[in-house]
């Protein structure tokens, strides 16, 4: 497994095009979810990125790595790697762990209840992989090298401010 | 998460003292409002304008909590933020529940 720091600490590189990559590499769980998504907010902001982007941006984060928490690292915590390149119009994410592999190898395609679902029937889960893909699109899912490997792309859709 | 309960004539008002309703908390969100919902009756309005991020686990937990009201006693939810009324309103949520712009009033003491 490899070695990775217990930390929230984001580090940024710009390229020659002028996109910034950013990458953060921590253990999973819930309040390292909080403190990763906090400091990817601060980073975006500092990239110029709209504040309703980023509303919409940590999200569709916090799903993601809540599924790796419940789910890939569901009764223990391991390693995540997220790798953020923030160019012009978009955000390009990818997202890595070493737990569970997806059941069927590829991601769900969530769902919503119907209007007219009984209170008694309405799901309390599954909302996730639909905020998921209504925010996103090219979502793709490997398996590299032991590592499940989620990428995908956030269009930005308000001006930079 | 604080969670305060006052009567308003409306019906049981929760006061959600906690910017973030997210995987973190979801649980123990549930189990608080449980503990205040417990033995009474009427209505229960979910106070939400401190809320101003709700993730899915959040979502799944406030519909526990209308499970757990059962269909006598209908949650109703207030003051939400335009990040968490987008979250209700992207899953359809937004038809289930009643939402008011603004939380009800508590009840003035009896004179």
């Amino acid at each position: 497994m490899l070695e990775m720091p217990i930390s929230s600490d984001v580090i940024s590189v710009t390229g020659p095009d002028g996109a910034q990559t950013s990458r953060v590499q921590f253990l999973s769980g819930d309040m390292n979810t909080r403190a990763v998504l906090h400091a990817v907010e601060t980073t975006l902001l500092g990239a110029g990125v709209s504040a309703k982007d980023i509303e919409n941006i940590e999200l569709v984060l916090a799903e993601v790595l809540n599924n790796v928490t419940e789910h890939a690292y569901r009764g223990t915590s391991g390693p995540v790697e997220m790798i953020l390149t923030i160019a012009a119009g978009a955000v390009e994410c990818t997202i890595r762990d070493q737990g569970r592999p997806m059941p069927g190898g590829a991601p769900p395609k969530g769902h919503v209840p119907r209007p007219d679902c009984p209170v008694e029937a309405l799901p309390e889960g599954g909302f996730g992989w639909f905020i998921i893909h209504r925010f996103t699109r090219d979502l793709t899912l490997q398996s590299c090298e032991g590592w499940n490997v989620l990428r995908f792309v956030l269009p930005l859709t308000a001006e930079p401010g | 998460m604080q969670i305060d309960a006052v009567t308003t004539d409306a019906g049981l008002l929760l006061h959600v003292d906690g910017a973030r309703i997210d995987a973190a908390i979801a649980i123990e969100f549930k189990e608080s409002v449980r503990r205040l919902i417990d033995g009474g009756s009427g209505p229960v309005i979910l106070d939400l304008s401190q809320v101003d991020f709700l993730d899915s686990s959040g979502l799944g937990a406030v519909v526990a909590v209308m499970k757990i009201l059962g269909p006598e006693r209908p949650l109703q939810l207030a003051g939400l933020r335009p990040s968490v009324a987008k979250v209700f309103r992207l899953t359809r949520m937004d038809s289930i529940f009643t939402i008011h712009a603004q939380p009800p009033l508590p009840r003035r003491a009896a004179v």
